[in-house]
């Protein structure tokens, strides 16, 4: 009996030993998982006076090794309003790269563009209503879009607080204060340098909103020194606060020393403020969430809210201007 | 809130309503009262739960925490009382009622269900007032198989109806829709904020220490609060009070050790168990010979430790604590430099009691609590040729002090009230760190983000026999919170209601309603275990969670084959429920986000919303002498709606699963041979994942970003889980004790259970490409399991 047990044990560590913990993989079934189907993307975002353009694209399917494009130039793109028609015309893919290096450099030459339909011949008027229409073999996505005025945005007031040239590019420290925003706000600040070897550079402050009653917090200038508030980050708020109802930021900015260019004499500095509505601030957040959150087992997952009807993107205008423009001598 | 309180006015004035006509009609004789203790027979152990039951009265009560009972009787009477108590052979015996009386009821362990000699139902599932209650002997915990034989009373809980497991293998659990971080653990009266050992794998309980685990999922009695979904209740043994006994045990991953015994025979007594793994001891050879200046490992432990002693007849202390840490190194030792990096967290809890016997009527009891929860990292640096040190040390946890005072009372033969309060402070440190840097004199930095406040409740509540059939479980139970530094305190009315009518076939019929709330919070990411999940108290910005729950149930008895079944449905509401906001993550990104007044931003990274959730459970446990066991099955469905999550849509959470079965068996093939086994079959549980890419146009800063698109939230059920664990002990009496060799098998059929799903991508981990994943068939879901068949394998030794 004792030579059983020993044999029982042994077996039992012999199999402990032989099988393995590790993880084990099986790929799973695809019909388990809804909503498997395509969606039309239709983006938007004119300002007063921009010419008819929407670009539009159609999701991939993940798990679909076939499915391997988001291309959709033969879609049918028009912008409606009131009884005016235009069927949007889709530009050459050497346009789209053009059009786009304009604005980006990080575009990266792997990255499929969406189609991109204008009309230029065609300018969108304030305080008109606009429907967007499209069509793509059997989808169809519409939204509505009114151009809001565009200037002035807010109340602005701007300081430069100095120029430095520094080892590996200038940074330009501004003061900005925005005043007169009476309830909800959402708007971007776009801050460009157009060099003379590059492409021009489009750099995005941040996305701020400012809610009706938003908590104060306040900082002295006096804190603020050279490398504030630290090499890495581009800009901070230094003020909010709210006085009878209204909101009243002022925030302290630099361009960061770690930017990816170098700046030679007349180049040339553009600072401008971009007020956008909730849908658009809304989908510019989540879609850097989803972006950034991408694979992160942690994350919860964001979802992008979109305004198509039928679709998904952002159909909304914008209203520009521009603060500041400064040229290195 | 004129709900509630109209809630309670009603309820107020029913209840004296009924009590007056019941006086009225039935008109109290004179009275004595009976009372004592239930007691083990081995150990001397207070028995708790034990069901002291006068047939031809049909009234009953049962033994409180301490083992104490007390039953007011007519004058001058001749009664049968039945004492029963789930894994015990129930104690039969006549009592005459000419003046008060002491009566201790000594309990024998059997796992027989004997037939009692007179014809009268038993109590537990059918004649409890209370609903929605279940107790497991300890003595089935240590039958039922687990993974690498580490006996686990979490593990246990989540085999019962109502009871949804987390991810394969850990111990998180969800009771009726209800997350992790709503269910009380107490152990001994105090807050266990953490039940887990090595991310979850284990729970922190050692069963070994355990005297009695009990459950409530619903019909709340007022003397719990301040979570929403469950109350795990535990206590410790009080150890032996007639011999030294003790055990030790030899698993595959972990050694155990239990001593008891008394320290004044008959009066007082102690008891220590300690359990500590050694996997890094026996893996640090191997480390060392691959790199001698290299240590690495995991281990945890923890100990228990309690003292009781009778200082007089009527008054008795009780000292008991709890320790335990997971630890976490690595270190790197050359000439050069070192480096070491220690993670450690855990659990301590100490409590001390003074139960005080007023007169046969009044029993009370006292206790001192100190509870707490830490996390520590430390980092370090020593660069032995520059002569540079740095040590960094980050510090997180929650700490709680509290006072509490319960009074039983036994003012009639029909009503047992309970009354008492209980006062907390808690303290949370969300964050504190020290950073040292020797090469600049004296620079050191360090701050602690400590958030204080105040938890207090006073509660009362009466099991009323109004008629011969009908009980009523009536109480209020009032709570506020007050957060530091803020104007707001929270102060709530939580009524609370179980009534059950007995029929004459040993069935009967239950509802309760109660209400809950919870002032305390978990931040969380979605897997349980991990100890960077951080407790937070509400604020005037986030609420205290509140739930509502109506459950209905019938209960059976069928004595003659040891049959006990329940059949139970439920609804339960809940509001202002936290989760993060979509995209929102990891703590450690709000621990670093420090605003300028060193407040945390959590407020900002979570949101509120509603829920529901509604089920059927049924439980049958069946017990003989050679075979006892359970079945439960759950039919459930949970929803939850966030106005800033799936567009304000409904979804179902993550552990929102349709059907939950688990069966669970013990036999007794001979005095040396015991199998048993365990089966679960559970549906998938909600996950999203996505479905769709496409790139975004450039955005104002002139990205393009590659976003995923998902459809809609939950859009993927995953495959059901269904596990088979069967378990063989062999046991043996020696000269000395009992040795107990048991064997089994985690997973008998090695099914592959989902233990997180993942999408391939060009970028994914190697390992994982390498075990199974094909590069040619592009973008895949893939299911990722963790456990194939485990076979295991301990000895135990008990004298």
């Amino acid at each position: 009996m004792k030579t059983f047990n020993n044999l029982l044990h042994l077996l039992f560590i012999s199999v402990l030993l032989s099988s393995c913990a590790g993880l084990f993989v099986n790929e799973v079934d695809l019909d388990k998982i809804k909503d498997l189907e395509k969606k039309l993307v239709v983006k938007c975002n004119p300002a007063e006076g921009d010419y008819y353009m929407v670009a539009v694209q159609q999701t991939k399917v993940i798990f679909n090794s076939t499915d391997t494009t988001n291309k959709v130039d033969d879609a049918q793109v028009f912008v409606i309003n009131g009884t005016d028609t235009a069927l949007l015309k889709p530009i050459s893919e050497e346009q789209i790269l053009k059009f786009y290096r304009k604005y980006a450099i990080y575009f990266e030459a792997n990255v499929e563009l969406p189609s991109i339909f204008v009309d230029s011949t065609k300018r969108f008027v304030a305080g008109n209503f606009y429907k967007i229409l499209v069509k793509y073999k059997n989808l169809e996505s519409s939204a509505d879009l009114v151009i809001d005025k565009s200037e002035p945005v807010f109340e602005c007031e701007l300081d430069t607080l100095s120029n430095i040239n520094r080892e590996y590019g200038l940074r330009t420290v501004f003061n900005l204060s925005i005043n007169q925003v009476e309830s909800e706000a959402y708007y971007i600040y776009r801050l460009f340098n157009y060099g003379t070897n590059y492409y021009p550079v489009s750099n995005t402050l941040d996305t701020f909103s400012i809610p009706f009653s938003y908590p104060i917090f306040t900082y002295r200038i006096s804190d603020l020194n050279d490398e504030y508030p630290n090499t890495d980050q581009s800009n901070s708020i230094i003020a909010l606060s709210s006085k009878d109802g209204v909101a009243k930021l002022s925030f302290f900015t630099e361009m960061a020393s770690s930017f990816k260019f170098e700046t030679t004499k007349d180049d040339t500095v553009e600072l401008s403020i971009q007020k956008i509505d909730k849908s658009y601030y809304d989908y510019l957040i989540k879609t850097k969430m989803n972006s950034d959150n991408k694979g992160n087992p942690f994350s919860e997952p964001t979802f992008i809210p979109t305004n198509v009807i039928n679709g998904l993107g952002n159909v909304s205008s914008v209203g520009r201007k521009s603060l500041y423009q400064f040229s290195y001598k | 809130m004129p709900k509630m309180k109209s809630f309670t006015l009603v309820l107020t004035v029913l209840l004296l309503a009924v009590q007056g006509f019941a006086q009225e009609k039935i008109k109290e004789p004179k009275r004595v009262t009976i009372s004592g203790h239930i007691i083990e027979k081995d150990s001397k152990e207070n028995l708790i739960g034990a069901v002291v039951f006068i047939p031809s009265l049909n009234i009953s009560t049962q033994s409180n925490n301490y083992g104490f009972y007390s039953l007011t009787l007519p004058v001058d009477s001749n009664f049968t009382i039945i004492v029963s108590l789930v894994g015990y052979a129930p104690k039969v015996g006549d009592i005459n009622t000419s003046s008060n009386q002491e009566i201790n009821f000594v309990m024998e362990p059997s796992r027989v269900l004997k037939e009692v000699v007179v014809n009268e139902k038993k109590i537990n599932l059918v004649k409890d007032t209370r609903m929605s209650m279940i107790d497991i002997p300890i003595q089935d915990i240590k039958n039922i198989p687990t993974i690498l034989g580490e006996k686990d009373v979490i593990k246990s809980i989540q085999l019962l109806p109502g009871v949804q497991k987390g991810t394969e293998g850990s111990t998180g659990f969800y009771v009726r829709g209800g997350g992790p971080d709503q269910n009380l653990i107490i152990l001994d009266d105090a807050t266990v904020y953490n039940s887990n050992h090595f991310f979850g794998f284990f729970s922190t309980f050692n069963g070994d220490a355990i005297k009695n685990v009990q459950l409530i999922k619903g019909g709340f009695p007022a003397r719990y609060g301040g979570r929403l979904s469950s109350v795990l209740e535990m206590s410790m043994k009080d150890g032996s009070r007639d011999s030294i006994q003790g055990e030790i045990g030899v698993g595959l991953i972990a050694s155990k050790l239990v001593l008891e015994g008394p320290i004044k025979k008959g009066k007082s007594s102690f008891i220590i168990a300690a359990r500590r793994t050694y996997v890094d001891l026996l893996a640090l050879p191997i480390i060392k010979s691959v790199d001698p200046n290299a240590a690495a490992g995991y281990y945890f432990y923890d100990f228990n430790a309690k003292y009781n002693d009778q200082l007089s007849k009527k008054d008795r202390i009780y000292v008991s604590a709890y320790l335990g840490r997971d630890k976490f190194y690595a270190n790197y030792n050359s000439p050069l430099y070192s480096d070491k990096v220690g993670l450690f967290w855990g659990n301590r809890t100490g409590t001390f009691r003074y139960n005080h016997q007023f007169n046969q009527k009044v029993f009370s009891n006292l206790s001192l609590i100190a509870s707490d929860f830490v996390l520590d990292l430390d980092m370090s640096t020593e660069d032995k040729v520059e002569d540079y040190s740095n040590q960094n040390k980050f510090f997180s946890g929650i700490r709680d002090f509290s006072v509490k005072y319960d009074v039983d009372y036994v003012p009639l033969t029909r009503h047992q009230i309970k009354t008492g309060f209980i006062a907390t402070q808690h303290k949370f440190t969300p964050l504190a760190y020290s950073i040292i840097n020797a090469d600049y004199i004296g620079q050191k930095e360090e701050r602690t983000i400590g958030i204080n406040s105040i938890e207090g409740a006073a509660y009362i509540e009466d099991d009323w026999k109004v008629f011969r059939n009908l009980n009523i479980l009536a109480g209020v139970r009032y709570s506020m919170f007050r957060p530091q530094k803020n104007p707001r305190i929270y102060n709530n009315i939580e009524p609370r209601f179980s009534t059950r009518y007995l029929f004459k076939n040993n069935s009967s019929l239950k509802a309760s309603y109660a209400e809950m709330n919870q002032y305390i919070h978990l931040l969380s990411n979605s897997t349980p275990g991990l100890p960077t999940d951080l407790w937070v108290p509400a604020t005037s910005r986030i609420r205290p969670q509140h739930s509502k729950q109506w459950a209905f149930g019938y209960n059976k008895e069928i004595t003659s084959i040891g049959l006990e079944m329940s059949i139970e449905a439920y609804y339960k509401k809940t509001k202002n429920n936290i989760t993060y906001k979509e995209g929102a993550s990891f703590l450690v990104e709000d621990v670093f986000n420090l605003d300028f007044y060193d407040t945390l931003n959590y407020e900002d990274r979570i949101v509120s919303g509603t829920g529901y959730s509604t089920g059927i459970e049924l439980f049958m446990r069946y017990t003989q002498e050679r075979f006892n066991g359970w079945i439960g099955y759950t039919i459930s469905r949970t929803r939850q709606t966030y106005a800033e999550i799936n567009f304000g849509k409904e979804f179902a959470p993550k552990y929102d699963r349709l059907h939950d079965l688990s069966i669970v068996g013990s036999y007794k093939i001979s005095e040396k041979t015991r199998l048993s086994g365990s089966f679960v079959f559970s549906s998938g549980n909600a996950l999203t994942v996505p479905v769709g890419e496409y790139t975004t146009t450039p955005d104002e800063s002139g990205y393009t970003r590659t976003v995923e698109y998902y459809g809609e939230r939950g859009n993927f059920r995953a495959e059901p889980y269904h596990r088979l664990d069967i378990g063989l002990q062999k046991i043996k009496k020696k000269k000395h004790g009992t040795r107990t060799w048991e064997y089994g098998l985690y997973n008998a059929y090695s099914r592959a259970n989902p233990f997180f799903y993942a999408i391939e991508r060009s970028d994914f981990d190697d390992d994982l490409l390498n075990s199974g994943f094909s590069n040619d068939k592009g973008l895949a879901l893939y299911r990722i399991s963790l456990f194939p068949v485990i076979p295991y394998i301990s000895y135990s030794y008990k004298f």
